[in-house]
């Protein structure tokens, strides 16, 4: 018995980037599901995907299409993506059988007939049938489509094959039909609004045998194929990475800000630098990871989504960093994404593939403000900000996000709920004097660390951020309650 | 030599006419076959050829009355259709044999048997037998194997009896 329960666990590795997150493992094996949505919602291409991430010649694919698509047009499509692979097709291992002549002429008894020979010819591993919608229409009746549809799963489940039944079923058709009680998982792909913008969307309704993410995740189609971005499945808090940093701490370079922040900053901490426009937070934040490349030998993630590289080494430039070398040597790497093309889920994986790559150790984000301009909803504001701290966390880096407020505003961040996940928050603030602005620094919160309260004079110069401590300031807490807290 | 369990495994990858169909062992399917072989061993000593196919149109009633009670006709259907397909890749006397909802029609293929010898007949169902319990116990996830085996097991008693 041990072995079956064994076999109970036996799954098929989609090749969809977090698609098996989502199922909790991969596509259980030999299972039965239909994959449905409007044209147009990457159902062909997920399952294509999938097909020849698996094909082989031990684990054959027979693909049949119906009235939808003709293969010659699906070959065409299908050599865009670098999942396409012509040898699986030409030894066998994926294989097109077109039904559409034969549904035409005889109808659904002979197309019964017909996919149990070819099943009895091949053997294959995967089995799709693309569209099954159509036999919807060439049923007389419920009954009948019933009889037909229990029919092919029943002779799917007897040739202990992995079937996919694709159709432009909607969520409302799905209910309602006799397919959604006779198999396994119901995989449901739409497109709708989402943040301001069209976007493309998974959704596992039912997969059974399996602990499945219900919700609905967006998707893009790229070179590569599907990609489902679901940070909310795969970025995750990770104990080891909290005990392996635990202890260590990081200086900014920054001259007085490391007095001010005491015995540094925790790694996994992520800080969260507040002040309106012109405050110098973009400034403070690229100094951070230009010293931390220059003076600690540590490498800096700088994602911008408002100034271009050009504009950040011109900047670097004038304030006598040569920020280009330390690129050139690989320490700092400069992400820019315009606003226009933020898609948020995209990229969070892309930021959290771009510090595991290069192992950065010091991220800025400029600004989370920005990056969550499409976002209305606080709550969704608050689990965003998580999963980029979240990201840092996991990383043992230390996080800088900077966040625009409005002149006037009594808050710290734009939605007044982001300082809540993160470990540190400096308020960066300028008030007039006179006919003058004069900057100031506070650090507001650091968790877990001694930190030297109230307004510092801050200014910007030749060399960098300079701040003057007051005389009169003290720690927040002792560094030994510091050490007791953070231990 | 018939009843050699490697031997009967190994037949299971005798390489067909198509070179790109490759043969995978099911899940199981080396025990389902021990279990099987055993209980030939021990049941079909000294039956001729009209009463080995009696013998095992008994069994595979019994077979499919026990596993009727869990799944359904249809369903059993596909299973002995499978069974006989695949069986018939190395057992080609099984090509005469028919099916139909309710199973094997044995009558048609009693007339067609006459010149079957012995060891052909052991050898088709019983690769017929194993490969219909490997794909009934493997798409219940093992909930039918035992039920299954017990069939197996009833028969020896009774034979020990007698």
């Amino acid at each position: 018995m041990s072995k079956q329960k064994k076999a109970d666990k036996e799954r098929i590795n989609t090749g969809v980037r977090n698609l098996d997150a989502l199922l909790n493992g991969g596509l259980p094996l030999r299972s039965i599901s239909v994959i449905g949505g409007h044209p147009g919602a990457g159902k062909t291409t997920l399952i294509q995907q999938i097909c020849f991430h698996n094909a082989n010649p031990k684990c054959k694919v027979l693909y049949f299409q119906t009235l939808s698509e003709p293969t010659a047009k699906t070959l065409q499509y299908l050599k865009q993506f670098s999942f396409f692979d012509k040898k699986k097709l030409d030894n066998g291992s994926v294989e097109f059988v077109d039904l559409g002549g034969i549904m035409r002429s005889k109808g659904l008894e002979q197309a019964s007939a017909k996919i149990m020979e070819h099943m009895k010819r091949v053997r294959p591993t995967i089995v799709v049938i693309d569209s099954f919608k159509v036999f919807n229409d060439l049923s007389n009746n419920r009954e009948e489509l019933r009889k037909f549809s229990y029919e092919i799963a029943i002779n799917l489940m007897a040739w202990e094959c992995t079937g996919f039944l694709l159709g432009e079923f909607s969520a409302e058709e799905l209910q309602q039909s006799p397919l959604s009680s006779i198999v396994d998982g119901i995989i449901l792909m739409t497109a709708q609004e989402t943040s301001g913008e069209q976007q493309r969307l998974i959704q596992i309704l039912k997969m059974r045998g399996t602990d499945h993410a219900r919700d609905s995740f967006p998707l893009v189609l790229n070179e590569s194929g599907v990609e489902i971005y679901s940070p909310r499945v795969t970025i995750r808090r990770d104990a080891k990475a909290d005990a392996k940093g635990m202890g260590a701490r990081i200086n900014t370079g920054i001259t007085n800000l490391d007095k001010l922040i005491g015995n540094g900053i925790p790694s996994g901490s992520s800080l969260i630098i507040s002040g309106v426009a012109g405050t110098g937070k973009t400034l403070l934040v690229l100094e951070a990871i230009y010293r931390g490349a220059k003076e600690f030998n540590e490498k800096g993630l700088f994602v911008s989504f408002e100034e271009t590289e050009e504009r950040l080494l011109a900047s670097a430039k004038g304030l006598g960093w040569n920020l280009e070398r330390e690129i050139k040597r690989g320490m700092i790497e400069i992400l820019f994404i315009p606003q226009t093309d933020i898609l948020v889920e995209r990229d969070l994986l892309l930021i959290n593939d771009r510090i595991e790559r290069m192992n950065a150790k010091r991220v800025a984000i400029d600004s989370i403000s920005v990056f969550m301009h499409k976002i209305s909803n606080p709550m969704l504001a608050r689990e965003k900000t998580f999963q980029l701290a979240t990201l840092i966390q996991k990383s043992s880096a230390v996080g800088f996000f900077t966040t625009d407020i409005p002149y006037g505003s009594s808050q710290i961040s734009r939605f007044g709920v982001e300082e809540t996940v993160v470990d540190g928050i400096i308020v960066l603030n300028s008030v007039k004097n006179g006919h003058h602005r004069e900057r100031n620094i506070e650090v507001y919160k650091m968790r877990n660390t001694a930190h030297i309260e109230g307004d510092h004079d801050m200014k910007i110069g030749k060399g960098g951020i300079a701040i003057t401590i007051r005389q009169d300031s003290k720690p927040t807490i002792s560094k030994k309650q510091a050490a007791k807290s953070s231990s | 030599m018939i009843f050699n369990d490697s031997l009967y495994t190994f037949r299971y990858f005798i390489p067909d006419c198509n070179p790109l169909k490759v043969p995978r062992m099911p899940r199981g399917y080396a025990e389902h076959s021990r279990k099987v072989d055993a209980w030939i061993k021990e049941s079909t000593d000294g039956l001729n050829s009209d009463e080995l196919i009696n013998h095992f149109e008994t069994k595979f009633n019994k077979l499919w009355e026990l596993s009727r009670n869990t799944i359904s006709e249809v369903t059993l259907f596909a299973i002995l259709d499978r069974a006989v397909f695949m069986s018939s890749d190395t057992h080609k006397i099984l090509l005469k044999i028919k099916l139909t909802p309710s199973g094997i029609q044995w009558d048609e293929f009693r007339k067609t048997s006459s010149d079957f010898k012995r060891h052909e007949l052991i050898l088709a169902f019983a690769k017929t037998m194993t490969e219909f319990i490997t794909i009934a116990s493997n798409i219940t996830d093992g909930v039918l194997t035992d039920t299954l085996y017990k069939t197996l097991e009833t028969t020896k008693r009774k034979k020990k009896k007698i």
